[in-house]
């Protein structure tokens, strides 16, 4: 098969997960509340709200709606924002350059410095180099991007302004691109603008402006790549072929070159398109700060302004270029990679789906109702297809029908359990869910209180040598460390920062950035003023004159809260859908592979950010019910590729074929061998939650106004940033640092210490 | 030719120190094929690793001479060893497809040995070098060969493209690891032949590393026996088979099947390495085994016969 075979091929197969995209995008709009509400007054006469009604297509059914949607997001009706008067398609046609070419810069910045440090740290495994490489990378992926931004936009544009002449923001200088020399803009990407027109004014420029934001930006994705790069160069340095290389009198540097490195691209490339989706995550926030005049910078106004179109248009968009990113991706995969069959083995449903999705899409362009009888016909032959199938098996076999019903009966009371237990965290009732779930822990273990024991002495030897292993690696240690000290200070906060009603309130975070005026300093280690202990704080206070120390102790609890739900929830639903998922295969595992892809097709941050700014309600149970449906996907895919593998391993075989039931090998030899990678992961994610968390609250979608958390802290303390108010954002976004930092160094550890492949 | 001389190498691992190899020593002879027969696990590869200090970060060579005429390799410099490998001796690994280069075209692999070791001026005299090797592994048509990618070669030409890379810097000898392991029966013996020729033709020592014992009697000029990380004997080939010294040897050869008519396995297990029995390694399973075998490790005693045994005489 030719490349541009196999090029339209995935375009093709990217239809149904846009179409997929659609939906969610579509159902948001549906969740925020009445769009005729804000141009109701209290004059509007019903006739005139049922004109307004018709007007915006709500008189007709969802169906109806919907189809009409996607007509005009084919015909390039995206909408019209009302925040910048202007419609989304021609919005973001006139923003998508300035964020291209930051986005573009970035990766070219990332990948460029990244694969050569990956390589080198792994060429020095566990010596000195590695160990600080590695902690640099860790750091990129620890640091919250605004925190970043913030602190390079002090120091080295306004404090440093006036030997580095570097801008605080902004795309240009608009004295010298508007009034003075105005080049012609063919391109919109200002460099290279500048270079056709021959001026290097303009150039230098407009890379000063790009240099800090671009810097920013590429810190994260850098950082992931680095760790990428690094692991998969350790994997491929053990291979064979590496072997021969030496063997054949290769020098050591060509050996790693020619032959690890370009082996250790592959699987590293497979994982860009993830890393360019988290460039489009940061570039909302980076932008936001260098009032970059972009599209992230655009949604966040949108997101402020609950200007719905502009929202969904953006998060669509945003989709729409990850998974052009993942194509690209994959092209560049299989160009790579010789061994990579271009024709594949794609299955006729595939086929199916993607040439029905594209046919649906070609009928709504000519006509929505023929579009939409198409979409009914597809709807009602699946449900009779499904319905058919069913009555073709209980035919087959109806005598065992119902006992193999029975059989399966545990399927349906396990969702339902974790449905009950992820609602009852959210709801309030925790501690009595963990409670229930350790007893259960315990019934089962009084129940097999033989095996235990039994188990104990072999499983000594092997928690010795984890320990060893913790010991040897400084990184995890010093992860641990932070941990228990954020803890430590979450749990102690009373005590830590005592509530002094009126001085330092939790409900006052809010109302003293409203009205109190009074920027204090730090005071470090002695606060008693001239009028007595609360006259002083620690580490200063925002210019509303909020307690910075009480906000960043009291944020401990809320993170930890945030962090902690999530990630149980989160993988209470991953490890029940994706072990099913995984150990079943085939349709089970088809569709939910799908569902998981439109989920993962839009950037997390940006779908969190969506699904909060349109639900309007600011509270933390909000935002944790946007964060587990960003992260259940993810996590789910972990579990069912771990279960995949598990599934066809020997001793899985064994005890199928010794006639053990489904629930049995499920839950006695999948589940357990599945769970290595769901602690690193569950122990990673317990930073990357707070990461995403601040960054919302950054933005101020930070939970209700009673709500110490870290992000807000940071928005709040940002506010007199150019009157050298620097502590009020620093120390807040360094606690969220530590926080990330902490957990991503223990995951790290853990899988030195848990990955057996990694003994010496 | 080379002569290994009381080698000890050691693993430094988180269980402990692993006694790979215990004093070994051994010689091949200019012109032929030695092999080095032994179970899974009792140092074949990591002699032939320590002889051209490829052992990974954790094993280390503590005591011991490897002499490559004459020449010291163990106090040779790194670019001294660059030379040797590959140039003077190569190597030939278990399983073919995994020890490519995937990503790279096979003809690209052995254009690499043929820069490394050969000096030819241009490119084009490489490329005609290329397809000159892989004629004389016998490949059928080696310029489609040059183009093709490992994995869209089979086992055996895969094997072939190995010697050709092998071939392909002149080496005077060739350390084949397990050559034929991972191939299939037919397969094997093509490729035990090839190297039958190879040694004919082009007058290559041969270092054959295996635990198949038809192997070493189908090709071997003489043999060393490995167990546990020693030699227990080392003789001619005819003799190894029709008058076995060391009690290992012969519980090995009655193993075969067709030895006679039963099946008889050698009683015991192999010795952990991390704490290996004191004295002489196979006395836990040594049917002759006395008092002095505990505390005493045998020497290789013997001029053309050699045999590790306090109880048998070469």
């Amino acid at each position: 098969m030719k490349l541009w075979q196999y090029v339209l091929r995935r375009l093709a197969f990217t239809v149904p997960v846009m179409l997929g995209v659609t939906l969610i995008t579509f159902s948001l709009s549906n969740l925020m509340g009445d769009p005729v509400a804000p141009y109701v007054t209290e004059k509007t006469t019903p006739e005139q709200v049922e004109e307004l009604r018709k007007l915006h297509n709500l008189d007709k059914p969802i169906p109806v709606r919907y189809f009409t949607y996607i007509s005009n997001l084919l015909h390039g009706e995206w909408g019209y924002s009302q925040q910048i008067n202007q419609p989304v398609s021609e919005a973001i046609g006139m923003k998508f350059a300035a964020t291209l070419e930051l986005a573009l810069l970035a990766f070219a910045v990332a990948v460029a410095t990244a694969l050569p440090l990956g390589i080198f740290s792994s060429v020095k495994h566990n010596r000195w180099e590695d160990h600080w490489i590695r902690l640099f990378a860790l750091f990129g992926s620890a640091v919250p991007i605004f925190w970043l931004a913030l602190i390079l936009k002090y120091f080295l544009a306004f404090q440093w302004g006036e030997i580095t002449h570097l801008p605080q923001g902004y795309r240009y200088d608009p004295f010298l691109w508007d009034l003075e020399d105005p080049i012609e803009q063919r391109t919109g990407l200002l460099l290279v603008d500048a270079l056709l027109a021959g001026s290097w004014i303009h150039f230098k420029d407009a890379l000063m402006h790009l240099l800090l934001p671009a810097t920013t930006l590429a810190y994260v994705s850098m950082a992931t790549t680095i760790r990428l790069m690094r692991g998969s160069m350790l994997d491929v340095l053990g291979e064979d072929y590496v072997r021969t290389a030496r063997a054949k009198g290769l020098p050591e540097r060509k050996v790693v070159v020619n032959h690890a490195a370009r082996n250790a691209m592959i699987p590293t490339v497979t994982l860009l398109g993830l890393a360019f989706g988290g460039l489009l995550n940061g570039s909302v926030l980076t932008e936001t700060i260098w009032q970059w005049p972009g599209l992230g910078a655009w949604a966040v106004d949108a997101m402020r302004n609950a200007d719905t179109a502009a929202i969904l248009g953006y998060t669509l968009f945003a989709g729409m270029l990850y998974v052009f990113a993942n194509l690209v991706v994959d092209v560049a995969y299989a160009w790579l990679d010789p061994r990579v069959e271009l024709s594949g083995d794609v299955g006729l449903a595939e086929w199916v789906i993607a040439g029905l999705g594209v046919l649906l899409l070609i009928v709504t362009w000519f006509s929505v109702d023929m579009g939409l009888g198409l979409g009914r016909l597809l709807l009602y032959g699946l449900l009779l297809g499904a319905l058919f199938g069913l009555g073709w098996k209980l035919r087959q076999d109806h005598r065992d029908f119902l006992a193999r019903l029975r059989e399966y009966l545990w399927v349906p009371l396990l969702a339902l359990g974790t449905v009950l237990f992820v609602v009852g965290i959210f709801k309030g009732y925790s501690t009595e869910m963990v409670l229930l779930f350790t007893i259960a822990c315990l019934v089962r273990l009084t129940l097999n209180w033989e095996d235990f024991v039994a188990e104990i002495p072999p499983r000594r030897a092997e928690l010795r040598r984890m320990a060893h292993q913790l010991r040897r690696n400084p990184l995890a240690l010093l992860g641990l460390f932070i941990a228990l000290a954020i803890l430590l200070v979450a749990l102690m906060a009373p005590f830590l920062a005592p509530l002094e009603p009126g001085q330092r309130d939790a409900d006052r975070m809010v109302e003293h950035f409203e009205f109190n005026h009074d920027l204090q300093p730090p005071c470090y280690w002695s606060c008693t003023g001239e009028r007595g202990e609360a006259d002083g704080y620690i580490l200063g206070s925002t210019s509303k004159g909020y307690d910075i120390w009480y906000g960043i102790v009291w944020g401990s609890r809320t993170s930890l809260d945030v962090a902690l739900k999530v990630v149980i929830s989160g993988t209470f639903i991953a490890v029940v859908l994706g072990v099913i998922s995984g150990y079943y295969g085939g349709r089970v595992d088809e569709i939910m592979m799908r569902v998981t892809d439109v989920f993962l097709a839009i950037p997390g941050l940006i779908l969190a950010l969506a699904i909060v700014a349109v639900t309007g309600n600011p509270s933390i149970e909000y935002l944790m019910y946007a964060l587990i449906i960003v992260w259940w996907p993810g996590f789910t895919r972990i579990v069912r590729a771990q279960a995949l593998t598990v599934r066809n391993l020997p001793y899985v075989e064994a005890a199928r074929a010794a006639g053990a039931s489904d629930f049995r090998i499920i839950f006695r030899h999948v589940l357990p061998n599945c769970l290595t990678p769901v602690i690193i992961a569950a122990t990673m994610d317990m930073g990357s939650i707070v990461l995403v968390l601040a960054g919302l609250g950054y933005l101020n979608f930070g939970g209700g106004a009673d709500v110490a958390e870290w992000g807000k802290l940071v928005g709040f303390g940002q506010a007199h940033l150019l009157a050298g108010n620097w502590w009020a954002f620093f120390f807040p976004g360094l606690a969220i640092a530590l926080w990330a930092l902490a957990f991503y160094l223990l995951g790290d550890g853990l899988r030195d210490i848990l990955d057996p492949r990694q003994r010496e | 030719m080379l002569r290994v001389e009381n080698l000890v190498t050691r693993f430094h691992t988180y269980d402990g120190v692993v006694r790979a190899l215990e004093g070994v020593s051994f010689e091949v002879r200019e012109g032929e094929i030695f092999g080095l027969v032994g179970e899974t696990g009792c140092g074949k590869s990591v002699t032939t690793y320590s002889t051209l200090r490829l052992l990974p970060s954790t094993g280390r060579v503590h005591s011991g001479r490897i002499t490559l005429s004459g020449e010291s390799l163990l106090d040779a410099s790194e670019s001294r060893m660059r030379e040797v490998r590959g140039g003077e001796i190569a190597m030939i690994f278990q399983d073919p497809l995994s020890a490519l280069n995937p990503v790279m075209r096979v003809g690209d692999q052995i254009a690499e040995s043929v820069w490394l070791h050969d000096d030819l001026p241009d490119a084009d005299a490489v490329a005609v070098r290329v397809e000159e090797v892989l004629g004389e592994v016998r490949m059928p048509d080696p310029a489609g060969a040059a183009r093709a990618f490992p994995h869209e070669l089979s086992g055996g030409m895969q094997q072939r493209v190995m010697i050709a890379m092998a071939l392909a810097g002149r080496p005077k000898m060739l350390i084949a690891d397990e050559p034929t392991t991972a191939l299939d029966v037919t397969i094997q013996s093509q490729v035990l032949q090839l190297l039958r020729q190879l040694k004919q033709e082009a007058g290559l020592t041969v270092l054959l590393i295996t635990h198949d014992l038809g192997v070493v009697a189908e090709l071997c000029d003489r043999v060393a026996v490995m167990y546990a990380g020693t030699i227990v004997e080392t003789a001619p080939v005819e003799e190894l088979f029709s008058d076995p010294k060391h009690p290992y040897t012969q519980g090995l050869l009655a193993a075969l099947p067709g030895a006679s008519e039963t099946l008889a396995p050698v009683p015991g297990r192999v010795p952990d390495l991390l704490a290996p029995p004191s004295g002489c390694r196979f006395h836990p399973r040594c049917p002759l085994a006395v008092d002095r075998c505990r505390a005493e490790a045998p020497e290789l005693r013997g001029d053309t016969r050699q045999v590790a045994c306090h109880e048998v005489e070469p």
